[in-house]
């Protein structure tokens, strides 16, 4: 795989969010809204039962995730870019992660912004480090890039895409929410550090790790006319 | 060594065929029409030939490459001109002929030669969506041939442009063929066809006529009468 490739894939696509800011824009919008709900909904029941907060998190995340995630492939094909794309000396797979890496990025800036408002809303008592919890909220955010621009590609020809894209993406996504709320329940409201969360991180890395092998190895056929 | 050698290429789409046993060969330099009404299967062709889409049976090589064994090796010596530009409407030009050139490794020094060669320097900091169709098509022209190509496809390429657009990508084509491109270019219109050397004419898929564009010209109207 060509870093070159990939780097220059995520940059153009990035410069094309910044200046439209189409995408940007509704995300963070749509997950500042989602936590003053939930915080107006669930606010009372998070400051008796503080475990169920990151659960409430990662809802705002999966549905803005999501949101944004898959219009990264649906620009191309709406632009008529993609075949562009495609007809370069480029693999497939370089297209994913280019495409994977922008999604990334997109996403670790919404939770820059949406994580601190969650916990000043949801007046969460943070017991353990906030850069950890940062941290595992960061890798998760990797496997569900990685899942979301997959799928999103393995779509893409499909009639019913939008309504497609979370049926699938949802039981795959299964393990992973379940793995990163339990660390972010440790850390957030428990105080556990590194080392009390190792298991949940090894097995979110083998998460990520087994993903990104299938998603590459479904990117040709996916990206197939 | 042929620029492009087509043997005995077939492509259905479910039960439609569109492509049939269809074979020819383009020498260096040589400009190729495929003449055909719509739907005859030209684009398909081209498709294929740019490696968009895979043949269902038969060979392609483009300067000495195997398109469907060696995609990637192929691309690098195919560019190709769409009926859609291929362009970024968020980005200037420049931005988005510096982003093709990063993908293939080309110097920056690159995009500016280009810009000129086109006539699109001093338009270079302008957003491409504020083009008009003639400037899009430039540009279109521009990215296809940052690499240096080998072979050109060219789908309709003087669709939406004005007369002096015309003349204008006559003279390039003709300062391509000169300097050693060779082109493939699909077209409807018998005038298209007649800036080229030889050709095929398509019909349904099929090979109905070969030779110069007189005789392709001659065959189009035997078929009319």
């Amino acid at each position: 795989m060509r870093l070159r490739a990939v780097l220059w894939i995520a940059r153009k696509d990035l410069l094309v969010e910044l200046r439209s800011r189409h995408t940007l824009s509704f995300m963070l919008l749509f997950s500042t809204l989602s936590v003053v709900f939930f915080s107006r909904v669930a606010g009372a029941y998070v400051g008796t039962t503080p475990g169920i907060a990151p659960g409430y998190l990662w809802l705002v995340f999966l549905f803005t995730g999501m949101l944004g995630t898959g219009r990264a492939f649906l620009r191309e094909k709406e632009a008529n870019t993609l075949d562009a794309l495609r007809a370069m000396p480029v693999s497939a797979a370089e297209i994913l992660t280019g495409k994977a890496v922008y999604n990334f990025l997109l996403l670790f800036g919404v939770q820059c912004v949406v994580f601190p408002v969650f916990l000043v809303f949801m007046d969460i008592q943070v017991k353990g480090s906030l850069l950890l919890a940062f941290a595992v909220l960061s890798l998760s955010n990797l496997s569900f890039v990685v899942l979301s621009s997959a799928v999103s590609a393995l779509v893409l020809g499909a009639r019913a895409r939008e309504v497609l894209l979370p049926v699938l993406l949802m039981p795959l996504l299964f393990p992973l929410l379940v793995l990163s709320v339990s660390a972010l329940n440790r850390v957030l409201t428990g105080g556990a550090g590194v080392l009390a969360i190792e298991s949940e991180l090894r097995l979110l890395l083998a998460y990520t790790g087994v993903s990104s092998v299938i998603a590459l190895l479904t990117s040709e056929a996916a990206l197939q006319e | 060594m042929h620029a492009v050698e087509v043997e005995g290429l077939c492509r259905s789409f479910g039960r439609q065929v569109a492509l049939h046993g269809v074979s020819f060969r383009v020498r260096r330099g040589e400009r190729f029409a495929v003449l055909g009404a719509n739907g005859a299967g030209k684009s398909t062709l081209l498709r294929i030939l740019a490696g968009l889409l895979r043949q269902d049976s038969g060979r392609v090589m483009v300067a000495g490459v195997d398109v469907a064994a060696e995609p990637i090796e192929a691309k690098r010596r195919l560019g190709m001109v769409a009926h859609d530009p291929w362009l970024y409407g968020e980005l200037t030009a420049e931005e988005n002929l510096r982003f093709y050139a990063g993908i293939y490794g080309l110097p920056e020094s690159r995009v500016g030669e280009l810009l000129e060669e086109v006539g699109l320097a001093e338009h270079a900091h302008r957003l491409v969506a504020t083009f008009s169709k003639g400037m899009k098509q430039r540009l279109s022209i521009a990215r296809a041939l940052l690499h240096q190509p080998e072979v050109l496809l060219l789908d309709e390429p003087t669709s939406g442009l004005d007369a002096r657009g015309r003349a204008w990508l006559r003279r390039q084509l003709e300062e391509l063929s000169a300097r050693g491109t060779a082109m493939l270019i699909a077209t409807h219109h018998p005038a298209e066809a007649m800036a080229c050397v030889r050709g095929i004419l398509l019909e349904a898929g099929r090979v109905v006529a070969r030779g110069s564009p007189e005789e392709l010209l001659a065959a189009l109207a035997g078929e009319g009468e």
